[in-house]
């Protein structure tokens, strides 16, 4: 009986281990339901799920470039210019300092087409920066931090060339019925964004789980020589991995105006930073070949409850800023010293060579 | 008799669904080198791990000069005074050599921060020249051969004050003349009275270093052996796997069809590698590549794989001339090349059996639109593998870095069978894995070319090359310099040819 007892509990233990993160999330919420009283309400749940799904849709999509052993810091830019491209393009937009009601002079897209070309053009910049760092053999940190230095500039110049004026900085207003209706509309009751963020969970991980291309990114993230003698076109795999993580920032930009009925220049600052977070806390392995899209999707809840709560328990934004912080090192660091944990007592002598095996 | 320092009694260690070391005793005079040899997965890894401090003994004792002592970090092992020197070698190259050994320890001038570089490298070179060794301490480790550098780990080991020595297989990347200078540094450390354990795949090592041995086999203790000459290497294989082979280097079978040629090259140049490299290779034939360490054998067959660019010559497979321009090309036109280091080049280790036999093949378990992979099939696959090839594996999700060194390769070797190659290039195809696993790679081998398969097998083991193949070609810098039919090779005329002699 005794010994029952104990199993149980080791059993107990090591799910605690494994879905570390997904128990501080838990504890956290927990936490959040005594503290603020409409917490658990479901319009307050509903607010998370939305301002969740904006950096979601674009976590699936890094996870996609951190597995293959890459990283991408330009997506946040990468967002602003897909809202520039799909508000400019529709061709209904106005100057946000509203002096001058002027009509985008040189082109009118229908509302999908303006949808298309707002991923579009984000997914060019990602296969360029793709294109470099395969081509040139190039560090992804270096190559997109330029990317988010050049795709920032494109988009003042973009929303200063559709509206007319130099050097303002526009905000672009427009108003289009279908179009906001994606960002703030309901399909069955649930909010349209939240739909955007489960097809891209769902979409993701079936490509991760079930397609060659997924198998390959981690094997890429593996071991890349190893992938190459197997036959992987190791290069068109980190080019296409690239221009997907654009368009997924176009899409993810596109879901931000919309929701805004508007696009900014300065949408998306520091996005990046957010959503590498949300991978990191998911357990994918910042060096490749390892991780779940299901761990990421709990690093973008416990960030959004993180965010969400404080707000709703009024905690003035500074303090914020700090509380994240330390939640973040708290959760990371409990998940990598339970898995560390769990390795020495398989005995498995990969964590050794985790350690080592980023070479480059 | 000398003292015994070491001893260990019953030492068990559990792993999850595995006992791998089941009451083992061990014991280490002063002054004697005591081989520790057995199959991947017999234990001796763990041994060692355990003394080192890596692993936690789960039952039995240890005593150091008679003293019961507890190991339960790498540090309670050093100030025991025992050292390891592993494998891969753990010196950083762009440290110099007195650097290196006094990391994490550099001493500082009196009442300042500033390094005392002036006793850093004269103790080092002290020590150095004390061993013997004509090494300067001021030079970066950077660009020495492997052998100096393992000779560096001892120095380094024995100056924490080691008088237990730990060698993990120190020679099995040294050329021949490193490991007869290690051997020699050996001999001067058991005159010091220095204790070594020393495991080996290589059993010829035995006699020339070995005082005693000891044998063990899935965890469990075989024999310790005192009287070492009284013994033969037959009667250690059968101990070490519990059979005896018989006539363990022949291969009568011969399954090669002379008239269907599969891979002809010819005139295979890339400039300053090797020139002018011609071969054939026919149905059902194991052509192997002689020469010496830096003949170009790898080269080659990764210009053959596209791996390399070539800068002339032309390839046929099957009789028509292709052009290989990437893996990708080679494996479409039938080709599989097992490279010749595992870890590095043949497998994903993160990943699982079953990924990395289907990483080359996966387009053929698509479902009809090709878009996803139908795990079923798969997964039958993948199993009908691991039971054909006797891959020892929990189960096919396991991730391959826990599998011993033979059944990593015989995954290797799957990922190629699953893609349906028909020449399979073999880069030195046992190396690194214990005798019974090479008897079961000679055998899978063998049913290769029995169906109909072709396998070109580069190899440094001189006895491996004349057993196992058909045809032999000998490189020597970048050239073959001659082809011996299975008839005509001895050793002494591939070693001729590959000194060029």
């Amino acid at each position: 009986m005794h010994d029952l007892k104990a199993i149980k509990i080791k059993e107990l233990e090591d799910f605690f281990f494994k879905k570390i993160v997904f128990c501080i999330l838990i504890v956290f919420s927990a936490v959040l339901c005594f503290i603020v009283p409409n917490f658990l309400s479901w319009q307050n749940l509903l607010n998370i799920a939305i301002s969740c799904s904006v950096n979601g849709v674009m976590a699936c999509g890094m996870a996609f470039v951190i597995i293959s052993g890459g990283i991408d810091i330009s997506i946040g830019s990468l967002l602003a210019l897909g809202s520039a491209v799909c508000v400019g393009t529709l061709g209904i937009a106005t100057s946000g300092r509203g002096i001058v009601p002027n009509l985008s002079p040189y082109v009118s897209f229908p509302w999908p087409m303006a949808m298309l070309a707002g991923i579009a053009v984000p997914a060019l910049l990602g296969s360029v920066s793709g294109l470099f760092i395969t081509r040139m053999k190039l560090q992804p940190f270096i190559v997109t931090l330029a990317m988010q230095s050049i795709a920032r500039g494109l988009t003042y110049i973009f929303g200063d060339f559709m509206m007319h004026e130099m050097g303002q900085g526009t905000i672009m207003v427009y108003y289009h019925p279908v179009f906001n209706t994606i960002g703030n509309g309901r399909l069955l009751g649930i909010p349209i964004p939240i739909l955007f963020f489960l097809g891209a969970i769902l979409v993701s991980s079936l490509i991760l789980n079930s397609t060659s291309y997924g198998r390959a990114l981690y094997a890429i993230g593996g071991n890349e020589e190893i992938s190459n003698l197997a036959g992987i076109n190791v290069k068109k795999i980190k080019v296409i991995t690239y221009a997907v993580m654009g368009g997924v920032a176009g899409l993810a930009g596109i879901l931000l105006a919309s929701r805004l009925s508007a696009s900014t220049p300065l949408a998306g600052l520091n996005y990046e930073m957010d959503v590498i977070a949300a991978v990191a806390i998911g357990g994918v392995s910042m060096t490749g070949g390892y991780g779940k899209l299901a761990g990421v999707v709990v690093g973008v809840f416990l960030l959004g409850v993180i965010t969400n709560g404080l707000n709703m328990a009024n905690v003035p934004s500074f303090y914020q800023y700090v509380i994240k912080g330390m939640i973040l090192i708290f959760a990371v660091a409990l998940d990598t010293y339970y898995k560390g944990r769990l390795e020495m007592e398989k005995g498995s002598i990969s964590s050794r060579r985790g350690a080592s095996s980023r070479s480059n | 008799m000398a003292e015994t320092i070491l001893e260990m009694k019953k030492i068990k260690k559990h792993f999850p669904g595995v006992l791998a070391l089941n009451e083992v005793d061990f014991d280490l005079r002063k002054g004697e080198v005591h081989v520790l040899i057995g199959e991947n997965g017999a234990g001796k890894s763990t041994l060692i791990k355990i003394l080192s401090g890596v692993y936690k003994v789960d039952g039995g004792e240890i005593f150091i000069d008679g003293k019961k002592r507890t190991i339960t970090c790498p540090n309670d092992a050093k100030t025991l005074g025992i050292g390891v020197i592993y494998q891969e070698l753990s010196l950083l190259p762009l440290l110099t050599v007195g650097e290196n050994l006094f990391l994490g320890q550099l001493p500082h001038k009196p009442h300042t921060f500033a390094v005392d570089w002036k006793r850093v490298y004269g103790e080092s070179q002290q020590f150095l020249d004390k061993l013997g060794l004509p090494i300067n301490s001021r030079e970066t480790v950077k660009g020495m051969g492997i052998g100096r550098q393992q000779m560096i780990e001892v120095v380094k080991v024995l100056a924490s004050n080691a008088r237990i020595i730990i060698m993990d297989e120190p020679t099995s990347s040294l050329s021949d003349r490193e490991i007869e200078r290690l051997f020699s540094m050996i001999q001067m450390l058991k005159g010091k009275g220095i204790s070594i354990i020393y495991i080996s795949h290589r059993l010829n090592e035995l006699w020339k270093i070995g005082d005693r041995v000891t044998v063990l086999k899935d965890g469990c203790l075989v024999k310790t052996i005192d009287d070492i000459d009284g013994i033969t290497s037959d009667e250690l294989v059968s101990l070490m796997v519990g059979r005896k082979f018989e006539d363990s280097f022949a291969r009568a079978d011969n399954y090669c069809d002379r008239n269907i040629e599969t891979l002809r090259v010819e005139n295979l140049t890339r400039d300053r590698v090797f020139e002018n490299i011609s071969l054939v290779a026919h149905k059902g034939e194991i052509v192997g590549i002689a020469g010496l360490v830096g003949a170009g054998r790898t080269e080659v067959v990764s210009a053959i794989f596209g791996v390399d660019r070539c800068d002339g010559g032309k390839v046929f497979v099957n009789g028509e001339q292709i052009a290989i321009k990437s893996p990708k090309d080679a494996i479409k036109y039938g080709i599989g090349l097992v490279p010749e280091d595992r870890k590095e080049k043949g497998l994903v280790l993160r990943m699982s059996v079953k990924d990395n036999v289907t990483l080359a093949s996966l387009e053929q378990f698509m479902d009809k639109l090709g878009l996803v992979v139908n795990f079923v099939q798969e997964r039958k696959k993948v199993q009908s593998f691991i039971d054909d090839l006797r891959i020892k594996t929990p189960g096919i999700n396991q991730v391959v870095v826990n599998l011993s060194g033979g059944n990593q390769q015989k995954v290797a070797i799957a990922k190629w069978l699953c893609s349906h190659v028909h020449i399979l290039i073999m880069d030195e195809p046992t190396r690194g894995i214990d005798v019974g696993a090479k008897e079961e790679v000679y055998q899978l081998m063998n049913e290769l070319v029995k169906n109909g398969a072709t396998i070109i097998m580069i190899s440094s083991e001189l006895p491996e090359i004349l057993r196992m193949s058909d045809r032999i070609y000998v490189l020597h810098e970048g050239k073959v310099t001659g082809e011996l039919s299975r008839a005509e090779a001895t050793e002494e005329k591939i070693m001729h040819l590959a000194w060029n002699s």
